[in-house]
């Protein structure tokens, strides 16, 4: 019996992986990377491609002078895969960069980091 | 109580985990390195490439069809060094008939020497052995062990200057490799190769949100190259292919596919094709089969 090799590759794309676990990328964010926003925002939220480990979960913050800092990070409920973070007032206007480093329910650690403006 | 008892098993577990910051995949800081499909990549992992299957037409005249479906499982040892083995099924189609039979197995031992994550820098070394006379000579299997040295590299363009944003999602990754048969007379050969890739889950996640449907932000686009260039008092032309493609890299796999363009007509006539399946086997199975046996 002969058979195709697309037959063999389309089998096996068809088979279910063992779980909904892998590792955590940066799906996006509110503010969205990159973005100029004209209000300061007082959260943040990443959603990330996982699930991940709030308590092993950390982002930090900084902005232009006067930036009041990040807070903690927080689940989000209903959302395991997004984080929330408080940011302290004020949030003058200029550039802030957000580096995060989570703990993906399967236990790989990622990090990354992006950033954002606010422009009034 | 056993739920909060697994719970906080499952934390400390994490906790462990945590602090070792040793990961799979081809992740050094923000950069992830996928797996290429012609030219390894730098990355010890735990993964599995079933199938890879190609298609093209020889160099010969008239030219045969050639089509392989191989396969490449690798190890985690340690988190930095691995172990692969491979195989691969040729069917030929030649105008006296059809001929197929399986080319020589192969190990490949590699360590993961470097990483720098701010500059996404990641090297390994190793050695590819391509064990003599286990395959099929009628479809080019080798009678004598090849023994090769390897040097693997990526490097991410991530630390470039916030004005060249665009190009932040660049990565190159290569190898270099001294192929030598153990026959003393047998050719040896300069095997090189490198990958180009633009990662659109970088722009995403670090540059800037555009707005790609999550499906596009998978993609990444490339160009692989392929050289072997022969060595020695009967040095012939070099041989390889350019194969521009895209990668989409999911959960738990990765698809692949790339055309085989010769690079001239010692390499082939016309363009042929190559298509994977890669497993994330860490993500699979992290905590089996998955992660490193020490």
């Amino acid at each position: 019996m002969r058979f195709h090799p697309l037959a063999l590759c389309a089998a096996l794309a068809l088979v279910p992986g063992a779980s909904a676990q892998a590792h955590a990328f940066l799906d996006h964010a509110d503010p969205r990377v990159g973005a100029v926003v004209k209000l300061a925002p007082a959260t943040l939220h990443l959603t990330f491609t996982q699930a991940v480990e709030v308590p092993f979960c950390r982002v930090s913050v900084t902005g232009p002078p006067g930036f009041g800092g990040a807070g903690g990070v927080h689940a989000t409920p209903g959302h395991p895969e997004t984080l929330t973070v408080d940011l302290h007032g004020p949030s003058p206007p200029g550039a802030y960069v957000v580096h995060w480093r989570v703990l993906s329910v399967d236990t790989h650690v990622t990090e990354g980091d992006f950033s954002y403006q606010v422009r009034p | 109580m056993t739920s909060k008892i697994a719970a906080i098993g499952g934390l400390t577990l994490a906790a462990c985990c945590w602090t070792s910051a040793a990961s799979a995949h081809g992740i050094v800081g923000d950069r992830f390195f996928p797996a290429t499909l012609i030219t390894d990549d730098p990355a010890v992992a735990d993964e599995l490439s079933l199938p890879t299957v190609d298609s093209f037409k020889t160099a010969d005249a008239p030219p045969d069809t050639q089509t392989d479906i191989s396969a490449e499982w690798s190890k985690r040892l340690t988190s930095n060094f691995g172990v692969s083995f491979d195989g691969a099924w040729t069917d030929l189609k030649t105008p006296g008939g059809d001929i197929s039979g399986f080319q020589n197995f192969g190990t490949t031992f590699k360590y993961l020497a470097y990483t720098n994550a701010p500059h996404e820098v990641m090297v390994s070394v190793g050695m590819e052995v391509e064990w003599g006379a286990t395959g099929d000579s009628r479809v080019g299997a080798d009678s004598s062990t090849t023994l090769t040295p390897t040097l693997y590299f990526g490097k991410g363009a991530g630390d470039l200057p916030d004005s060249m944003g665009w190009a932040k999602p660049l990565a190159l990754t290569g190898v270099i490799g001294y192929a030598a048969p153990l026959e003393h007379d047998a050719t040896r050969s300069l095997e090189t190769g490198f990958a180009l890739e633009y990662s659109l889950r970088y722009l995403s996640s670090h540059v800037r949100d555009i707005g790609l449907p999550s499906f596009v932000n998978e993609l990444t686009p490339l160009v692989e190259v392929q050289l072997d260039t022969p060595l020695g008092v009967r040095r012939t032309a070099s041989t390889g292919t350019i194969n521009p493609g895209v990668l989409w890299s999911g959960h738990h796999i990765q698809l692949g596919v790339e055309a085989m363009a010769p690079i001239n007509s010692a390499s082939g006539h016309t363009v042929g094709a190559i298509f994977q399946i890669h497993w994330f086997l860490d993500d699979m199975f992290p905590r089996s089969i998955g992660k490193p046996i020490w």
